[in-house]
């Protein structure tokens, strides 16, 4: 994973992301957009044959890296969640 | 949120997954189809091939084979500090000997690990005709779906949990919507229209269409989603899952520190 910053003013960020896709960036700004002082979360992959996502942020009364880690706290925190869910669940059928 | 198996057998695993997000419900598929690591043969070397089949085209065949993975013991070639991708420790030697008239079938790899290994020793390889032969050293290393698709584990898919309204005042239990529905979900009972199995319905809303007087409604819930995941064989799907699960927490994590670096 390779990051990459584009642009950083105030509260804009725009970062180039090498080696990700959907799979983490969906999750991410959905998760982003649960938190009332981000006005925008979103990302593109700059080519489609290429794993290059173009990441921007932007937020208003919070900073953009403050939005990311608790954005990416609430995410992990779901993870654990669910897995404890599946080895519990799992645990039962033996 | 909530989980709940409905059926655990062999390679098969079917789960409803409940209040969660469709982003979640994504990531978590294409995680276990891009991130788990699996064993597949990535290197063939050649020592005598006098099949019709090119080296390269067998190759190929070789790498799509499924093989048992281990849950522990291997590590990923370019994390090796042998630097070379083929000791002990990230790679493992099957090869193959034959001479025909034979077919050539996975049973015939010998895999210098007992613990990977094809996971059926009735896949055929290729045919030999008479006096053919071939000599192979295949190598196989642990990779991911988002590499290439032999290191993916699973097919893995989902789709919304159907919920299923009938109006009773307007029903007239006709039974157009039974007979229109292709999959067996609903049926008559004593002139009442129910619902026979709700998990086997895709959504089409043929009944829908089929009901003259609009008694029937159907929809998706997208709080619920209801997975079918389909081993390939080489790791057991409860165990894909799982792993799935902590790629991802490993995925995060790696982000946020990657981003607080710059």
């Amino acid at each position: 994973m390779e990051i990459e910053v584009v642009k950083k003013e105030k509260n804009d960020l725009t970062l180039r992301i090498e080696g990700e896709t959907h799979t983490l960036m969906n999750l991410l700004c959905s998760e982003l957009y649960a938190d009332d002082s981000v006005k925008v979360a979103s990302y593109t992959l700059e080519h489609p044959l290429t794993r290059v996502v173009l990441f921007h942020l932007k937020t208003a009364g919070k900073s953009p890296e403050k939005a990311l880690s608790s954005a990416t706290d609430r995410i992990v925190e779901k993870l654990e969640e669910l897995k404890k869910e599946f080895q519990t669940k799992l645990k039962r059928r033996e | 949120m909530e989980v709940e198996l409905i059926k655990h057998d062999g390679a098969e695993l079917h789960f409803i997954l409940s209040d969660a997000t469709p982003a979640l419900a994504n990531t978590l598929r294409r995680a276990m189809l891009e991130e788990v690591p699996v064993m597949a043969i990535d290197e063939v070397e050649f020592v005598r091939n006098d099949s019709a089949m090119y080296d390269e085209v067998l190759a190929h065949r070789l790498a799509m084979i499924p093989l048992k993975t281990p849950l522990r013991g291997y590590v990923f070639p370019d994390e090796c500090k042998c630097g070379t991708g083929r000791c002990p420790k990230c790679s493992v030697e099957l090869t193959l000997k034959a001479e025909g008239p034979a077919t050539v079938l996975s049973g015939d790899l010998k895999s210098s690990d007992e613990q990977v290994k094809p996971i059926s020793p009735s896949i055929p390889i290729l045919r030999l005709l008479d006096g053919q032969k071939l000599e192979l050293v295949a190598i196989a290393r642990l990779g991911r779906g988002k590499e290439h698709a032999k290191w993916q584990t699973a097919a893995v898919g989902y789709k919304y949990m159907p919920v299923i309204k009938i109006d009773e005042q307007k029903c007239t239990a006709c039974g157009k919507c039974v007979e229109a529905c292709p999959r067996g979900v609903l049926k008559l009972e004593n002139k009442e229209l129910k619902v026979e199995d709700v998990l086997s319905c895709t959504l089409c809303k043929a009944c829908v269409e089929a009901c003259p007087t609009e008694a029937i409604e159907v929809s998706g819930d997208p709080s619920k989603f209801v997975f079918k995941v389909e081993s390939t064989g080489g790791l057991p799907p409860d165990q894909i899952v799982l792993l799935a699960i902590e790629s991802l927490v490993k995925k995060f994590g790696d982000f946020v520190k990657a981003v607080k670096r710059l």
